[in-house]
């Protein structure tokens, strides 16, 4: 029998928490329990950033992290915060097996970690403040929590003084008027309770988010054929449970920000086009200077999806 | 936690004696000066954070700007903090630990064993907190994993100060344990045996 | 059961009077090396244990404790707590209580606030002949107030692990923690007006301060009276985070110790920044060794086992109540309350949803458990505290414990009969449903 220790950082009411419950239960029924998966969830078994050293050195044999966690370390990886540049449903839809994906894997297995899972988790995001933020210029001078080094570029070029905080301190930072705005997936708008000290919302597809799983190579080469092909059966089924889930879970969490009070702006295309035009360019930028030779590689192919 | 004068110590006359006995205060005292140096770096390792946390609240008050990388830079430099301040820890068993057997024994000879045991554990765990210590630094430069703030600072470096910091807290393990079994009572641990009082 | 086993060796281990961080970890580290064959990124777990944003508070709020000690700001403070309730029995003890409820509105942490308050009260109480048990008990449990009483560094945790308001629990922590600090007080009360008759007729217990005595003495705490409302209404008002405030709180002791009581010399600031830097580092290696005992427990699967027991029966709410409690006080024994959280929560929170339990009165609950903890030997930070302060021995303060653990114990019977001492706040300002 293997055990797959999965950890992941999500608490156990995220629906991610939830695929990956099924996931596990998929393996063990079309394995006959023979591959069992342990899931760990809310950095129970390792922080978030611990998982990529603690699954390439086998001390757990699985994760699951947002993409752009891995921050300067695969730069490509940050290539769907980018605003309003991978947002589009379809393009995510044909993501699974195409070149773009295959770029990143490889990437992924230079840093010691096999890819198996691609969790599409959310490309709704919500800016909250206690003031409206419906464009660019409404940003001069807000401290807002943002997201890593590369997509902080956007929120500086339209005058917003962006700020890193660790997650559970952000509340508390916005209750107290330390920051003045968050941007941040509608869902944990709701779980981490933003309406409670947060007015105004504005709902826009600024940036797009996998939760995605890999695991320790030599394990995974342990794996009998027969198995490793039931786990990656269950991935894919896993993968496109994920849209439905996702996209139901952003429409529910609209409307509990709105029922819990929220004054809630849905952007209009017109709207995301004029964001777009002023916070795209600087992210992409970067992007390139941070990643010159497959950066280019990557936006081509992503292009093409 | 002041060293007081070993009441009862009936190893301190013999020191003299021995030449070996003199060889080891010797080490004892160069590595207590390189405990304290540490120490004294880890107080300035202290005082950066402060500084840093007060220069972030004023850039975000006087200029609106937050800086995002001083919670990042603020985390490295309470590992280095922490780290530097092991050893002399470790030098004046400042531990924490339940010292149910200590008291039953008082100055018995079996008291310097329990004490002796105590520093075995703790070379043990700073060995093998040496060794991974090691190995995440190698894991880090190997597969490339860089800060999320600043990619400019390696992290290893950072990563470094827990095999340093543990690497110093063994050496004075060692020492302690060299002496104890020679029959000196490490200078710094006299309370251990005999500052019980309120 | 294993689990019932692991711990009863782990307190076996400990007795042997090895450090308890080191304990810990040869202990963990043996059975991971036997169960697993391998100990996993060991280096980057305590890496990443260390390398945190919110633990900066602790080194910093240590050196706010010692700039406002050895400023002997804090003197004056407790002073004037001591001239208000001295001429009654047991005003000793109120006076500290008190003071260590102030402090816990001002810190985080409970190891700060049992330290803080402690360096002053304990000198003082055993000056004024004070049982030493009574001494001890209400320093060690009345600075476990400081999680209780908002600000709460495991209430930020378990909220966020629980995914419910971090607000809303505070709020919900306040009047517990006044109930709690009221209790202490009140057993101590009982305890030193019968400790005050074996003291013979020759103990005169000190006479009601006089109104000018009263004044003089507010005057002189004047400055140290504004520490708290500068570090609590920083972080109220939105001024700063709790990492800054134990920062600004830090430099703003330093500012009254050094340029206004004039007592902070360089040397003497060095001495307290070295004494802050060796505290914290012995603390932190604690936390070291009991998050390496948690990480053993958790990838053994161990109290998610405890806890699926519990969950598989179809049990009432309060039986279900009662068993977690009796977990939580069992892990409390050797684990300090981060590990706690983290091992506990992510398993418990969908069972309260089915039981239908509030989150945000279960996470009182648990933060009383949580103080439990830290006053519950072997391993209780708290009493580490009074044990570095006092070098008193261990026994001695174990005994001084347990009366307080017993009155925690009678504080969560009440919460649990009596929900809304929790809520009513939190439900008043809108912030529960
Ligand atoms: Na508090
Ligand atoms: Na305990």
């Amino acid at each position: 029998q293997s055990v797959m220790r999965l950890s992941h950082p999500v608490p156990t009411g995220h629906h991610i928490h939830k695929l990956l419950e099924g996931f596990a239960a998929d393996v063990k029924g079309a394995t006959n329990g023979a591959v069992e998966v342990q899931i760990f969830p809310a950095e129970q078994a390792a922080k978030a950033n611990e998982n990529h050293p603690s699954v390439a050195r086998g001390g757990i044999e699985a994760a699951s992290s947002t993409n752009f966690q891995w921050g300067n370390t695969i730069p490509e990886m940050n290539v769907t915060v980018i605003p309003y540049y991978f947002t589009d449903l379809k393009k995510i839809r044909n993501w699974f097996d195409s070149p773009a994906a295959k770029l990143l894997e490889a990437k992924l297995e230079q840093r010691g970690v096999k890819n198996i899972m691609w969790l599409y988790t959310t490309r709704s995001t919500v800016f909250t403040a206690n003031k409206p933020l419906l464009k660019p210029d409404d940003f001069k001078g807000v401290k807002i929590r943002g997201l890593n080094r590369l997509a902080d570029t956007a929120l500086t070029a339209i005058g917003a003084a962006p700020s890193a905080m660790a997650a559970p301190e952000v509340y508390q930072a916005l209750q107290s008027g330390v920051l003045d705005a968050a941007l941040t997936d509608v869902s944990a708008g709701v779980s981490r309770r933003f309406f409670e000290v947060q007015k105004f919302g504005t709902v826009t597809p600024y940036f797009m988010v996998w939760y995605h799983v890999y695991v320790n190579p030599a394990w995974w080469n342990k794996l009998s054929p027969e198995h490793r092909e039931a786990v990656q059966k269950a991935a894919r089924k896993t993968e496109l449970a994920a849209f439905d889930l996702t996209e139901a879970t952003a429409a529910a969490a609209v409307d509990e920000l709105k029922k819990r009070g929220m004054n809630l702006h849905v952007n209009s295309a017109a709207d995301d086009e004029t964001w777009k035009k002023s916070m795209q360019k600087p992210v992409l930028d970067e992007f390139l200077k941070a990643a010159p030779s497959d950066g280019q590689k990557l936006l081509d192919a992503i292009d093409k999806l | 936690m002041q060293d007081q004068p070993g009441g009862g110590n009936a190893a301190a006359p013999a020191d003299a004696e021995r030449p070996a006995a003199r060889v080891l205060r010797v080490i004892e005292g160069a590595v207590s000066l390189l405990t304290r140096g540490a120490l004294a770096l880890s107080g300035g390792l202290l005082l950066a954070i402060l500084g840093l946390i007060a220069y972030s609240v004023i850039w975000r008050y006087l200029f609106n700007a937050p800086k995002p990388w001083v919670d990042e830079v603020a985390g490295w430099l309470l590992v280095a903090s922490v780290m530097l301040a092991l050893p002399e820890v470790q030098r004046r068993n400042d531990h924490i630990g339940i010292d149910f057997l200590h008291q039953r024994l008082r100055d018995r000879p079996a008291a310097r064993l329990v004490l002796g045991f105590g520093v075995f554990t703790v070379l043990v765990s700073s060995a093998i907190l040496v060794r991974e210590g090691v190995t995440m630094v190698e894991f880090t430069q190997m597969l490339g994993i860089l800060s999320n703030q600043i990619p400019e600072v390696p992290l290893w470096a950072v990563q470094a100060f827990v095999p340093l910091g543990f690497g110093l807290m063994a050496l004075v393990a060692l020492v302690q344990l060299a002496c104890l079994s020679l029959g000196i009572l490490p200078h710094a641990m006299r309370d251990s045996l005999h500052g019980e009082v309120a | 059961m294993t689990f019932l086993i692991v711990l009863a060796a782990l307190i076996a281990v400990l007795f042997l009077g090895m450090p308890m961080f080191a304990g810990m970890f040869v202990f963990s580290v043996a059975i991971m090396a036997v169960a697993k064959g391998t100990l996993g990124a060991m280096g980057e777990f305590v890496f990443g244990n260390v390398n945190s944003y919110l633990l900066v508070a602790i080194p910093l709020f240590m050196l706010m404790a010692e700039f406002m000690v050895r400023g002997k700001v804090v003197d004056d403070l407790y002073d004037c707590a001591h001239t208000l309730v001295r001429h009654l029995p047991g005003g000793l003890a109120i006076a500290t209580v008190g003071a260590c409820a102030i402090f816990a509105a001002i810190s985080g942490s409970s190891v700060a606030t049992a330290l803080t308050i402690g360096s002053i009260a304990i000198p003082q109480m055993l000056r004024y002949n004070y049982s030493r048990s009574t001494t001890f008990g209400t320093v060690a449990a009345g600075g476990t107030l400081g999680i209780l009483i908002p600000p709460s560094l495991p209430m930020v945790l378990y909220a966020f692990v629980a995914e419910t308001s971090i607000g809303a629990l505070f709020m919900a922590g306040v009047l517990p923690g006044l109930m709690l600090a009221a209790m202490f007080a009140g057993y101590a009360v009982i305890v030193e007006t019968r400790h005050e008759r074996t003291l013979g007729p020759a103990y005169a217990r000190p006479v009601r301060a006089t109104g000018p005595e009263i004044l003089s003495a507010l005057r002189r705490s004047a400055w140290a009276l504004t520490l708290p409302p500068f570090v609590l209404g920083g972080m109220y008002f939105g001024i700063f985070t709790a990492t800054e405030a134990a920062a600004m709180g830090a430099l703003y002791a330093l500012f009254v110790g050094g340029v206004v009581y004039r007592n902070l010399t360089p040397a003497v600031l060095w001495d307290c920044v070295l004494n802050a830097c060796r505290t914290s580092a012995m603390l932190l290696l604690i936390v070291i060794g009991a998050g390496v005992f948690g990480h053993m427990l958790t990838l053994l699967r161990i109290p998610q086992a405890v806890v699926e027991l519990v969950t598989q029966y179809d049990v009432s709410v309060y039986t279900f109540l009662a068993a977690v409690m009796v977990i939580l006080i069992l892990l409390g024994l050797v684990l300090e309350s981060l590990s706690i959280i983290l091992i506990t929560t992510p398993i418990l929170v969908p069972v309260l949803a089915h039981l239908g339990i509030d989150k945000v009165w279960y996470g009182v609950l648990l933060t009383i458990t949580l103080e439990m903890a830290l006053i519950s030997p072997p391993v209780a930070l708290n009493l580490v505290v009074i044990k570095s302060l006092t070098k008193a021995p261990s026994l001695e303060i174990d005994k001084a414990a347990v009366p307080y653990m017993i009155l925690m114990l009678l504080a969560i019977v009440i919460l649990i009969a009596v929900p809304g001492i929790a809520l009513w706040l939190p439900r008043t300002m809108n912030l529960v449903d």
